[in-house]
């Protein structure tokens, strides 16, 4: 087990080291550089805001600064907004974007099990029909897709919450609900195929045949031993919620990381969408890696598939 | 009863008629593997009603940007933002007018045809008030908070004649008076093309990459799938991002961003299957006959699991697409002026209180089409494969 802990941890490291390897010489490779502006700067002005930005060194010596930089999570100034560093402006748009993921990650958590669990407890009958017809909606629209439906509806027809903004709490019930419907959907599937399969089990029949009462059947074991799974899908998408999603937040102009990403790629502010690609792509990275080691303790059988 | 228990119970016994009789029925005539695979797919009404909806969609994207007689491209900034519908308002004198939520009034045929605009000859910002004159009358057009109002000239409002179908933009026009039917079409046409593009690329790639790793085994096939993983650690639309920052927007540049990231699910399926398949005793023989590797992978082992790429390629389309209007959406995609669904989305949400037909279009659009290619991709597996149906 410590083994396979750390043949996943060292494929972790040259995973992040490729991308923020990649990061780096794309970014750099750009034709224009980031001081190409419309207006032509005199030599020496550019000069200076290159010495400033260390961009007058050999691009060997800016990418191991930048490493360095990294691994001490300092990820430089920001291009654009003078004097303003990227870490700040990480940490300006964190925090409604991590509000939106949890308000979302909760919605998930309400909505998609139930709906699975009572989906696999009445298989083939209407609430299992019907479960599968809005989770295939639910999995097939685009997440900003159905947010134009909701917003066109809940905003616009029926004024119920504002279009944009997230001020008040109201403003962040549609983006959540937005994020949410998709990953509800799916986790709506998986916690019912996931069911099925625990309930068609042996130890189903045996606990039922010891004669305990139906709710100890479904909740203790066939429900404790279908989450699995669940749960560690349940944590990558929590993950990629946690970095901000680009449509949403800037179909409501939810102040966060995503909409944050979406304007420095207009901007070319290199330096933030380098630091919002990586931290993203740590993040995730980091994500699928701790949840192999949680699915291996939670469920020792898959031991037995490891070499 | 009968104490002779041989003797049939004759009269507890009728004769069938000779329609009920049941004669050993044979089967049909054997039927191959593919006979037997479009036979289950028909009877899935959901796959073939797709069917018939990519059709359509297909054949309206192709020819229909050519039937519409209006460029994609041409502004007319003094038709902008025309519904599709519009509301008719008959003068007494038989004059009819539609007067525009932008505080606009256009002389219009009560079929819906929109004539020309009518200027005011003064504003009264003040009163909130246009006068308009037309054919030696007076007409007054009034604003406020609680909606606008067309008056003739003693102040008697127009009465509402009927709503008909706007005749010259059938689905009207953009923020820039676009006509979004000619946009919807084309843009269907590009998101569309992205999308087979993307999908045959990643086709090609997955099934070349992963038919090597597969075949060859050992350590070259730990060394290639090693390299997937990595790849497939990394969220793909952050890598397709950064790779359209670096190439610019174009639809060539999208296309060739999203191909080179979306091949690795294709590639592990593919070497999947042919690890499976190379076992087996006709790969064997084909080897005894002196078949060269890449014939014996051509030839007998990617015909053998045609089955799931077939399925994973029609479900790589509306993810494709998905992800083109995406980008699109974000701005890193197709560039203006050339329409996608996601770029006409992308127009479309800042105008969803006031003209919300621009956004509801290219959404109503995607999301068809991302049913139907679900529907059949779905169909597909399940009639290529009936133990996979869940």
């Amino acid at each position: 087990m410590l083994r396979y802990i750390a043949k996943r941890f060292v494929m972790m490291l040259i995973t992040l080291f490729i991308i923020i390897t990649a990061t780096f010489f794309l970014m750099r490779a750009i034709p224009g550089g980031p001081f190409s502006f419309d207006r032509v700067l005199p030599p020496s002005v550019k000069e200076a805001l290159e010495a400033k930005y260390n961009l007058n060194k050999p691009i060997v010596e800016q990418y191991f600064d930048y490493i360095l930089g990294i691994v001490r999570f300092d990820f430089g100034p920001s291009y654009v907004y003078f004097g303003q560093t990227v870490n700040e402006m990480i940490a300006d748009g964190w925090p409604a974007s991590a509000k939106l993921a949890v308000a979302a990650t909760v919605l998930i958590i309400l909505l998609g099990l139930p709906m699975g669990i009572v989906a696999a407890l009445n298989r083939n009958k209407i609430p299992d029909r019907t479960t599968m017809i809005i989770s295939t909606i639910g999995i097939v629209v685009p997440s900003y897709v159905m947010a134009t439906f909701l917003l066109y509806f809940f905003s616009v027809k029926i004024e119920l919450f504002p279009t944009f903004g997230v001020e008040t709490w109201r403003g962040y019930i549609l983006p959540a609900i937005c994020l949410a419907v998709g990953p509800v959907c799916s986790i709506a599937r998986l916690t019912r195929s996931s069911m099925l399969d625990t309930l068609s089990q042996d130890y189903m029949r045996t606990a039922e045949s010891k004669g305990l009462s139906r709710s100890r059947i479904i909740f203790v074991h066939g429900l404790r031993n279908s989450l699995i799974p669940v749960t560690t899908s349940l944590g990558m998408t929590f993950a990629a919620l946690l970095t901000g999603t680009f449509v949403i937040e800037k179909i409501f102009a939810v102040p966060g990381l995503g909409r944050y990403f979406v304007q420095s790629i207009t901007n070319r502010d290199y330096t933030a969408v380098m630091a919002l690609t990586i931290l993203s792509s740590v993040i995730m990275v980091v994500a699928v890696f701790i949840i192999d080691i949680v699915y291996m303790i939670l469920d020792p059988r898959i031991k037995l598939y490891e070499k | 009863m009968s104490d002779n228990l041989n003797e049939p119970f004759v009269k507890d016994w009728t004769p069938l008629q000779e329609t009920e009789k049941g004669y050993e029925t044979t089967s049909g005539l054997p039927v191959n593997y593919w006979q037997d695979v479009f036979r289950r797919l028909r009877q899935n009404k959901l796959a073939i009603g797709s069917i018939f909806v990519i059709a359509l969609i297909l054949l309206a994207s192709t020819i229909g940007p050519m039937l519409t007689g209006k460029s994609y491209e041409t502004q007319q900034l003094e038709l902008r933002n025309m519904p599709p519908q519009i509301e008719i308002l008959t003068a007494k004198d038989g004059t009819n007018f539609f007067v525009h939520q932008d505080l606009k009034v256009f002389l219009a045929e009560d079929n819906g045809y929109v004539t020309e605009e009518l200027k005011p000859v003064s504003a009264k910002l003040a009163d909130k008030q246009f006068i308009y004159k037309h054919n030696g009358k007076s007409y007054f057009l009034v604003f406020s908070s609680e909606g606008i109002k067309f008056l003739d000239e003693n102040f008697d409002p127009l009465p509402r004649r009927k709503t008909v179908w706007n005749k010259n933009y059938l689905l009207g026009t953009d923020s820039i008076g676009r006509d979004m039917l000619t946009r919807l079409l084309y843009g269907g046409r590009i998101s569309l093309m992205v999308a087979f593009v993307v999908s045959i690329c990643t086709l090609v790639i997955g099934v070349l990459y992963g038919g090597i790793a597969g075949y060859a085994g050992g350590n070259t096939d730990i060394l290639m799938m090693r390299i997937v993983e990595i790849l497939m650690a990394i969220p793909s639309v952050i890598y397709i991002i950064l790779l359209m920052i670096y190439f610019g927007q174009g639809v060539f540049n999208i296309l060739i961003a999203m191909a080179v990231t979306s091949w690795l699910g294709t590639a592990q399926l593919v070497r999947g299957q042919v690890l499976s398949l190379k076992e087996m005793e006709y790969v064997l023989a084909a080897k005894c006959a002196g078949v060269s590797s890449i014939k014996i992978i051509l030839r007998h082992l990617l015909p053998n699991s045609i089955g799931p790429i077939l399925v994973s390629a029609t479900l790589s389309i509306p993810a494709a697409i998905a992800t083109e209007a995406f980008m699109s959406f974000i701005g890193l995609g197709v560039k203006p002026p050339m329409p996608s669904w996601g770029i006409l989305s992308n127009e479309g949400i800042g105008a969803i209180r006031s003209s919300p037909y621009q956004i509801l279009l290219p959404s109503i659009a995607i999301s068809l089409t991302m049913f139907a290619f679900n529907f059949l991709g779905d169909g597909l597996r399940d009639a290529l494969d009936p133990k996979l149906r869940k």
